[in-house]
This record gives structure tokens, C-alpha cells and sequence, in this order.
């Protein structure tokens, strides 16, 4: 039940920020000039796109209100109690969202350090896969030795194809 | 019929076959490991395609890749109960209970022949459609060329999985996304709220990397805890008998025919050819109440038809330009990457490029076939590759990826901010095969629209006079008004229940 009432708040939010998104784009087209050259101009399909876009998350705002409402009120079934005993059960595993947020805060750092050129690759992208590896990993005495020698061999290689071989400039 | 046995000539010389071959045995890999996918291989390769010298070497990587990543799904399909690609969902049904009874061999071998015999159909249907559509397709005008990219993205936004309107909120969605920057008819910079970096656009390919790596390997780190079972892999039995062939015969040619033709609309990829042919085949079995116990048919109907999907799908790509599926986005951005623009054209201004992807498609099942007998037993032993090892690689080849398209670091932000956005999407199961397509119709959409608009001066009549337009639209309308029915007597039908 709760799990519903959440999953219907979630959406309800992503559709509201794609509305102010497409809220934003529709207002960012109206300093376009109209073209004098052909009927439509620049800024004519942006804003008809845009209408269609927030036409579709208004209703969508409206479903995700009806189905909070209609699971607020339904008494709880044996559905979802079977479901909840289900997620306890042993054989139920633990989804990973940290591991996953960890991940990506990673790789905005990899990102990071690859937009100002803070590190060589040859350090930065092994260190990147040494660091995504323990992450996922756990720091386990018996897994850090192979992942060491992974990430080394497949950052260093990668590395050095990329730069010798494609001829990116890589930092 | 020079030009088909030039690129068939071609092909056959030994680097081009050894493209073909690291296609397919990388494809049927990546297929077979839950959560990898086609498309990811694919996306990810494409950047590297710009480094192989020859554009047509390039295009046999990719459609090898494609035809084995299908293949390579009833793997896990049978022996994980687990769908190494979406396509495969159906075989789970049959393969997983029949390799639970013993017979693993007899179930791999099903599938493997039957996806086989399913994508040689299907490309007879490719080589003898694709000419003459494509001369047909030459006679289109910029309407009809509009018109058919709105029918591409109602088709997939009705036919996906889930509800309508996201579907195509999704496919809008993408072409919004694709907006930003110069626009191509004025030269006037717009969407860019100011960043200089935005000015170029968002490329292809960081979305792409985004949208179908980067989510799919956050999805896949979440979920990366979940027990499997995995059932041995077995060389017993894996060949067809005479007899299997006689019974199976009417479902081989049935299921790989549904395929075809459901790969040829616009859009639609091999999950809902599966899905089609193994009801299909339900209904026309004496035995329908056999179906999902682990029945050879059903296992026959669902890879003959997902294999098939492929040659299908190939069709409205090399004639029109207009993907048949998801991995055949990827393939049209591919083309464009490499300079090729995709259509009826391509088969007068440069012909070997569709026949290339005609002969490699043939020549790719015969190689699936052969890989998928022979090593099966060996592959089936990386589907439980430690998640640990391979998401970070997949990750950085990603990043690193991006970064080599244009040496920009932007195109690395870029790959990463879709791929948040591909997450939150499937999360609240908004389909991402809309969104791609979207973001891949929306320049021809717009140029066609604005070329019609002018040599009509602004009329848009022709849209409604012109027989084949106005026969598009009136496909996209019916298939509109069809799926919100059907999708308002749905709810409507629930809400009875929850009533009740």
C-alpha cells in the first residue's frame, strides 16, 4: 500500500518537474524572432512540442493524484499484505540503491577530473575502476587483489588505445 | 544485383568475415548476460567504428552485433529463467520448465535453429522488399516523409508495453531534446538558455550512451543482489530431428513470417514479434494448455519470431530511413556518424552500403548458427560474469567513449545527464524506445514539415490531398483512437474489479 502511494508521488514529481521544464523551454522561445523566410520560423515546432509535452504531464499529474488517492483510501488487500511478507522473505535480495548513487557520484568525479584535466588518464582511470569496483565489491580482504590487478590492466590498456591508437587527447 | 554481389564479395574476404565473426560472438555474449543488451553493445561500439578505415566494415560490426545479441538472449532465457534480452521473454516461458526437466540441449538447440530459420526468412523478405520499396519510397515528398515519422512514433508509443500517454510523452520528450542548438533551416541558436557549450547540440551518441548504458547500469547495480539459479548448459539433444523438423514446420514458417512483419512497422522491436507469434501459435496449437510448461513450440514460436524481427526491421531502414526498431536507431545515427544518410537514395547514390547490411545479415545468421552449436556450452558459463567486474568497465569504456567523439568533455556530461534522465524515465516506466526514436525523427520531422510548408506556402491541404500523407495519418489517428480505447476500457475494467 505504502509502496504505491510512493511510486505515485515519485511520478508525480517527475512529471511536475518536466512540466516546469517545458514550461521553461516554451517561455525561452518566445524571444525568437519569426522568420520572414519560410512559415514556421525557429521557434514554432519547440512550441508546439513543448504544449503536447505538458498537456501529457498534466494528465499524467491527474492519474498519479487519482491513484494516491485511491490507494490512500483502499483497505489493505491480501495482495498487498502477500507482497510485503514476500519482500521479507529470505530469498528476497536487498536492492542496491546506495551502491548505485555511490556509483554515479563516481563518475560525476571521473567527469570532473576529465573536463579539467586534474589527473593523467593513465592514473585517473584506473583509480576510477579500482574505486567503482571496491564500491561494488565491498572493501573485502580477498576481492581488493583482483581488483587492483583488473582495473590496472583494463584502465592502463584502455588508456593507452585510446590515446596511441584513436588518437584522443586524453589528459 | 552487381551491387548485392559486390557487397556479398566483399564480406566474404577474411577481415570483413572476421568483423562479422567478432560481431556475432560478442553480440550472442552481451545477449546472453541478463541486463546487457543489443543495443548497449552496439551504442557503445559505434564510437569505435570511426577508427576501423572502412565505413562498410563498420556497418558488418554492427549488424553482426545485432543479429547475435538477439540470438544470444534464449541462453539465459532458458538456463537462468532469466531474458538475457527483452526479445527473449517469451522463450523463459518453455526453455527454462523443458532445461528444468533435463532436457537443457534439446531447448537450446529449439532456439538456436528456430532463430535461424526465423532470420533466414526474414531476410528473403529483406532482399526482396528493400529494392523495390525503396524505388517506391523515392516517389515520397516531404509530407509523406512527415507523416510517416508521426506514424513511426504513434506505432511505438501504442505498441510498447504500459500506458500510451507515456509512450508518447517519451517519444516528445525526445524530440524536444533533440532541439537545442542552431536550427538547421534558420542558422538562429535556440534552447541553448544561454550555454555557449549547448550551441552544437546534444550529439547522438552521449545520449544514446546515456540513455541505454549509463541507466542500464545503474538499474543493474540495484538489482545486482538478486539470487539466481543457474542450470548447466548441455550439448545432448541439440540437434533437430527429421520429425521436429516436420512438426515444426508450419510454426517455423508462421512465427518467422509474423516476425518480419512486425519488424517491418516502424518502431516496433522483436519483444512484441515474440510476444505476437507465441500467441499466435497458442491459438492455432491442438495442444494450447501445453504452452508455458516447457513445449517445444512455444520456444520455436517466440526465437523464430524475434530472429525475424531483425531482417523485418532492416527493411523500412534501408528504403526509408526510418528505424524498424531501437537497435535500428543506433544503426541510423551509426550511418549519419559515418556520413551516410539513410534512404531510398542510398540504393542509387551509394548501393553497396544497403547491401552491405542486407548480405552481412544473411551471412551473420549462418555464423550466429554456427557459433551458438558449437560454443554454447562455453558461453553459457560467462551469462554469471561477477557484476562487479563488468559495470565498472561498461561504465568507463562509456565515459571514455563519449569523451572520443569530438575530444569534449561536454559530451561526457552529456552522457551522464541522460543517463540520470533514462533512469528516472524507466522508473516511473516511461519507455525509452519512444524517447530515442523521438530524438532521432525529430530533425527529419521537422525539415520535412518545413519543406512541405513551403512549397505549399503555407498550407498544410497537402497533408490531408496527398494519398499516401493522408493514408499515414489516417494509420496514426486509427491507432491513436485504437490504443486510448483500449487503454480506457482497461482502467475501466479495473476499476470494476477493485469495486467488485
Amino acid at each position: 500500500m505504502s509502496d504505491k502511494i510512493t511510486t505515485a508521488r515519485f511520478e508525480l514529481f517527475v512529471y511536475a518537474v518536466l512540466l516546469c521544464i517545458v514550461t521553461a523551454i516554451f517561455w525561452s522561445t518566445l524571444d525568437l524572432p519569426t522568420s520572414t523566410r519560410e512559415p514556421l520560423g525557429s521557434a514554432s515546432i519547440p512550441q508546439i512540442v513543448s504544449v503536447i509535452v505538458a498537456i501529457f504531464c498534466i494528465i499524467l499529474i491527474l492519474r498519479s493524484l487519482r491513484a494516491q488517492r485511491a490507494a490512500a483510501a483502499a483497505p489493505a488487500t491480501e495482495a498487498d499484505a502477500l507482497q510485503s511478507v514476500e519482500a521479507k522473505a529470505p530469498s528476497a535480495y536487498r536492492r542496491r540503491t546506495d551502491k548505485a548513487a555511490i556509483c554515479f557520484g563516481l563518475a560525476l568525479v571521473f567527469a570532473f577530473a576529465l573536463d579539467q584535466r586534474l589527473v593523467n588518464a593513465a592514473i585517473l582511470t584506473p583509480a576510477f575502476l579500482l574505486a567503482l569496483m571496491l564500491v561494488l565489491q565491498g572493501f573485502r580482504p580477498r576481492s581488493i587483489l583482483p581488483s587492483v590487478v583488473i582495473a590496472l590492466l583494463v584502465g592502463i590498456t584502455t588508456t593507452y588505445v585510446f590515446k596511441h591508437f584513436f588518437y584522443i587527447d586524453l589528459p | 544485383m552487381d551491387a548485392f554481389l559486390s557487397a556479398t564479395g566483399h564480406i566474404l574476404t577474411p577481415i570483413p568475415l572476421l568483423w562479422c565473426f567478432l560481431g556475432v560472438t560478442l553480440g550472442i555474449i552481451v545477449g546472453a548476460i541478463p541486463g546487457l543488451s543489443g543495443s548497449m553493445l552496439i551504442t557503445m561500439t559505434v564510437p569505435l567504428t570511426f577508427f576501423m578505415g572502412s565505413s562498410y566494415d563498420a556497418l558488418i560490426l554492427l549488424i553482426a552485433m545485432y543479429v547475435g545479441s538477439i540470438s544470444g538472449g534464449l541462453i539465459s532465457a532458458t538456463l537462468l529463467r532469466m531474458p538475457g534480452t527483452p526479445a527473449a521473454i517469451m522463450t523463459t516461458l518453455d526453455g527454462y520448465p523443458m532445461a528444468q526437466r533435463g532436457q537443457v540441449g534439446r531447448a537450446l538447440g529449439l532456439g538456436i535453429t528456430a532463430s535461424f530459420v526465423g532470420g533466414v526468412i526474414s531476410w528473403v523478405f529483406l532482399i526482396a522488399l528493400s529494392p523495390t520499396l525503396a524505388v517506391w519510397a523515392t516517389y515520397f515528398g516531404p509530407w509523406e516523409y512527415f507523416t510517416l515519422v508521426l506514424m513511426a512514433l504513434v506505432l511505438i508509443a501504442s505498441l510498447t508495453q504500459g500506458s500510451m500517454i507515456k509512450g508518447l510523452l517519451a517519444g516528445f520528450l525526445g524530440m524536444l531534446a533533440s532541439m537545442p542548438g542552431v536550427d538547421p533551416s534558420t542558422g538562429m541558436l535556440r534552447l541553448t538558455f544561454g550555454f555557449n557549450s549547448w550551441a552544437g547540440g546534444f550529439n547522438l551518441l552521449p545520449v544514446l550512451l546515456g540513455v541505454f548504458v549509463v541507466s542500464q547500469v545503474l538499474k543493474y547495480i540495484i538489482d545486482a543482489e538478486r539470487p539466481v539459479t543457474r542450470i548447466a548448459a548441455s550439448n545432448k539433444g541439440m540437434f533437430m530431428t527429421l520429425a521436429d523438423w516436420k512438426r515444426q514446420a508450419t510454426n517455423l514458417i508462421r512465427s518467422s513470417v509474423i516476425g518480419t512483419w512486425i519488424g517491418i512497422l516502424p518502431g516496433i522491436g522483436a519483444s512484441i514479434g515474440s510476444i505476437c507469434a507465441y500467441t499466435a501459435a497458442k491459438n492455432m496449437s491442438k495442444t494450447p494448455e501445453k504452452f508455458g510448461t516447457g513445449f517445444d513450440d512455444g520456444i520455436v514460436a517466440s526465437e523464430a519470431a524475434n530472429n525475424a524481427t531483425i531482417g523485418g526491421a532492416l527493411v523500412p531502414l534501408v528504403t526509408m530511413g526510418i528505424p524498424g526498431s531501437v537497435i535500428d536507431a543506433i544503426l541510423i545515427g551509426a550511418l549519419l556518424m559515418h556520413n551516410l544518410q539513410p534512404g531510398p537514395l542510398l540504393f542509387v547514390t551509394d548501393p553497396e552500403v544497403p547491401y552491405t547490411i542486407i548480405s552481412t545479415h544473411l551471412i551473420a545468421n549462418f555464423m550466429m548458427l554456427a557459433v551458438m552449436l558449437v560454443s554454447v556450452k562455453w558461453i553459457s558459463k560467462l551469462i554469471l560474469v561477477p557484476t562487479a567486474y563488468l559495470m565498472p568497465v561498461i561504465l568507463m569504456f562509456c565515459l571514455v567513449g563519449a569523451y572520443s567523439l569530438q575530444n569534449q568533455p561536454f559530451d561526457v556530461w552529456v552522457t551522464l545527464a541522460f543517463g540520470v534522465l533514462g533512469f528516472v524515465l524507466e522508473k516511473i516506466k516511461v519507455p525509452l524506445a519512444p524517447f530515442v526514436i523521438g530524438f532521432i525523427l525529430a530533425g527529419l520531422a521537422e525539415a520535412e514539415l518545413r519543406s512541405g510548408l513551403m512549397a505549399s506556402a503555407g498550407s498544410i491541404e497537402p497533408l490531408f490531398t496527398r494519398p499516401i500523407s493522408a493514408s499515414f495519418l489516417a494509420v496514426s489517428l486509427f491507432m491513436l483512437v485504437w490504443s486510448f480505447w483500449g487503454e480506457w476500457r482497461r482502467s475501466r475494467t479495473q476499476a470494476g474489479g477493485a469495486a467488485a
